[in-house]
């Protein structure tokens, strides 16, 4: 949410399963975000995401953001 | 439904996925960034006045149809093409392939594909995907935009098929007709870096190649003077975010995409250096997408002075000071 400069929605009125773009979720967010979205996973985790049509994917929701890099850094040697 | 053994992969971008798509089918075993990289597929191009276009803008890859063309060149492999004035035998032509259990590539504006949900539909009108089935007026559509197959209407297909403007499709089709027994992967694969290389670094056009992302990066200090006003403005800067990260750019302007065929280029030609260059490439397409995110910041918060397009035509002119020392060097390797 800090990434995102969104102070005004309470993260807890996020639903973690519905669509964060599109509308249908307390947080709608646009192209912009996205990018923000790719960019933050990048430096926060070491995880670039070289395909917009998988990150279009993971940025889906919450839960694919989620899980996405669970299984990114499971498949990365300790 | 007619159905046919197709396999449906996703892939980085419409025109290579589904071209990479067909050739599999036909049992090519090659992958999306060789297509890509084999057909020269990277490129820059900035058009400043042009009147094609009412703002200026430009491209990070060839021109749309060009890698269809370039992989028939370097591969020897042959598509079969049509095109259509009328929309009944345009229709009609794709019904008669796809009986015949021929998977057939369509050229489409995107906006009329209503299994795209409705906030990612825009007008473009050089969308690629594969017809791989159909039952009565639903056709299951194989788009490398999409994790799984996809079904659509007829009503809608026609209309994408045949939609009007700039590049219109005119009902479009291309299908795969022979590939040929012995292929030369390491001349093909030598020929694309070659191309690649003198289209960046000598083509003789002041606005293409290194030289065109130098012009971009002087003219977008004059976009403030073009723009009718503010909201214009930050839509036009917002739109290097698409133009890199969108439409099918496999990410950070084909960057990331030539990266991985440089990768599998190497281990091809056998040559570790293409290894380091694709190291390298994957970086350089990193400061792209600090330029996408840069873009699309400065657009949306309307912060659009004087300081920030120099900025922004700064970070423009970094990236043609690497891409032209990074092409160098793989002219080098080849």
């Amino acid at each position: 949410m800090s990434t995102l400069a969104i102070e005004n929605i309470d993260p807890a009125a996020v639903d973690d399963e519905k669509p964060l773009f599109g509308g249908g979720n307390a947080l709608t967010l646009d192209s912009v975000d996205a990018i923000e979205i790719i960019m933050a996973i990048q430096r926060t985790y070491g995880i670039r995401i070289n395909d917009q049509n998988l990150a279009r994917e993971v940025i889906r929701s919450v839960n694919s953001i989620a899980a996405f890099i669970t299984e990114q850094r499971n498949l990365q040697p300790s | 439904m007619t159905e046919l053994d197709f396999k449906h992969k996703m892939a980085a971008h419409c025109e290579s996925g589904t071209i990479t798509s067909l050739l599999n089918f036909g049992g090519l075993d090659i992958t999306e960034p060789l297509v890509f990289g084999i057909s020269g597929g990277i490129f820059f191009g900035y058009f400043h006045k042009m009147k094609s276009f009412a703002f200026p803008t430009f491209i990070v890859r060839n021109k749309p149809g060009q890698m269809r063309v370039d992989i028939e060149k370097r591969l020897g492999v042959k598509f079969k093409t049509y095109a259509f004035k009328d929309p009944a035998s345009g229709m009609t032509a794709l019904d008669d392939l796809i009986d015949r259990k021929i998977p057939t590539a369509c050229q489409v504006d995107f906006f009329y594909l209503d299994y795209v949900p409705s906030w990612e539909r825009v007008h473009i009108n050089v969308h690629f995907m594969v017809v791989v089935g159909r039952q009565g007026t639903r056709y299951l559509i194989s788009d490398a935009y999409f994790p799984k197959m996809v079904e659509l209407e007829a009503t809608s297909l026609q209309k994408g098929r045949f939609a009007g403007g700039e590049m219109s499709p005119k009902g479009f089709l291309y299908h795969l007709d022979r590939i040929p027994t012995e292929i030369d992967m390491k001349k093909a694969v030598e020929r694309g870096i070659r191309k690649a290389c003198f289209n960046m670094l000598k083509i003789p056009i002041p606005f293409l190649g290194i030289r065109g992302m130098r012009m971009f990066s002087r003219k977008i200090l004059e976009w403030p003077a073009i723009a009718r006003d503010t909201e214009h403005l930050s839509h036009e800067i917002m739109k290097i975010n698409i133009l890199l990260e969108d439409q099918g750019t496999g990410g950070a302007g084909f960057r990331y995409i030539y990266a991985t065929f440089l990768q599998q280029a190497s281990e091809i030609l056998n040559k570790s250096e293409l290894r380091d260059l694709s190291a390298e490439l994957m970086l350089i397409g990193d400061g792209w997408r600090e330029i996408s995110l840069f873009a699309a910041r400065i657009g949306k918060n309307r912060d659009l002075g004087a300081e920030k397009l120099k900025q922004l035509g700064d970070m423009i002119r970094d990236r043609a000071d690497v891409e032209e020392n990074f092409f160098r060097k793989l002219s080098k390797t080849v």
